[in-house]
């Protein structure tokens, strides 16, 4: 089994993501969280995540937005995780306030089904 | 603002359509993508193998023509085609998809649709 947070401000985008899930291929198991501040308040126990997938729309216009990716990268949960932020082709990202995610992969919507399974695939390793 | 019942939506003719069919989330912005297969007055069908509940509202964003302003439109899939033979296989010819339902398409929409149909 493994373990992501999926994080969108869209419950929309929750429901699609949730329908491509079958065409990764593997065991999944899905947080999916609408906000900063409900991925800072992840329990401290439990199974490690192996993936972490940001939409862009939960960072956008936010104050402590790098305080917040420092504090992610330092959750015992989420340190050893790989990190995917997905944008929309005009967003405007500041991707030095991301380095803090070491490895942190950048993919633009909209996806096909498969592109988006295969993101997350290759995310989990 | 119109919308057409599923009976009505199964005698509007049909014209083959091959355009990206955008799945947007609430706030605007694109998220998935599928191609479309064929499009009518009451709806568009895309080919997928994706399960959406049938009644899922969805929001669309596809052009009729390469640089045309794109019509945005709520959708409700109303059709997941998964025909079998009787042997359980699938037609050759078969390809899976969803058939979705125009709910409140802007007068102009409706107008350039019935146009391209009809060209």
């Amino acid at each position: 089994m493994k373990y992501l947070v999926f994080a969108s401000k869209s419950k929309l985008v929750h429901n699609l993501t949730d329908a491509i899930l079958p065409l990764v291929g593997l065991s999944l198991d899905v947080s999916y969280l609408t906000s900063m501040d409900e991925i800072l308040k992840i329990s401290h126990k439990g199974k490690k995540f192996a993936l972490l997938i940001l939409d862009w729309n939960i960072c956008d216009g936010q104050r402590e937005f790098k305080r917040d990716l420092a504090t992610i990268a330092q959750h015992p949960r989420l340190s050893g995780a790989r990190y995917v932020v997905m944008h929309a082709p005009r967003a405007v990202l500041d991707r030095d306030a991301f380095r803090v995610l070491v490895g942190c992969q950048f993919h633009r919507k909209p996806f096909l089904p498969e592109q988006l399974a295969a993101i997350i695939r290759e995310g989990l390793g | 603002m119109v919308a057409l019942t599923p009976h009505e939506m199964r005698i509007s003719p049909r014209k083959a359509l091959k355009t990206r069919v955008i799945f947007e989330d609430e706030f605007g912005e694109g998220f998935l993508y599928f191609l479309s297969k064929d499009i009518s007055l009451s709806g568009i069908f895309v080919e997928s193998e994706l399960h959406f509940s049938e009644g899922a509202k969805v929001f669309l964003k596809f052009s009729l023509h390469e640089d045309d302003e794109p019509i945005q439109v709520t959708g409700e899939i109303t059709r997941l085609d998964e025909r079998l033979h009787a042997r359980g296989r699938r037609p050759r010819s078969f390809h899976p998809g969803l058939g979705i339902r125009f709910l409140g398409i802007a007068h102009h929409d409706l107008a350039r649709v019935e146009a391209f149909i009809e060209n």
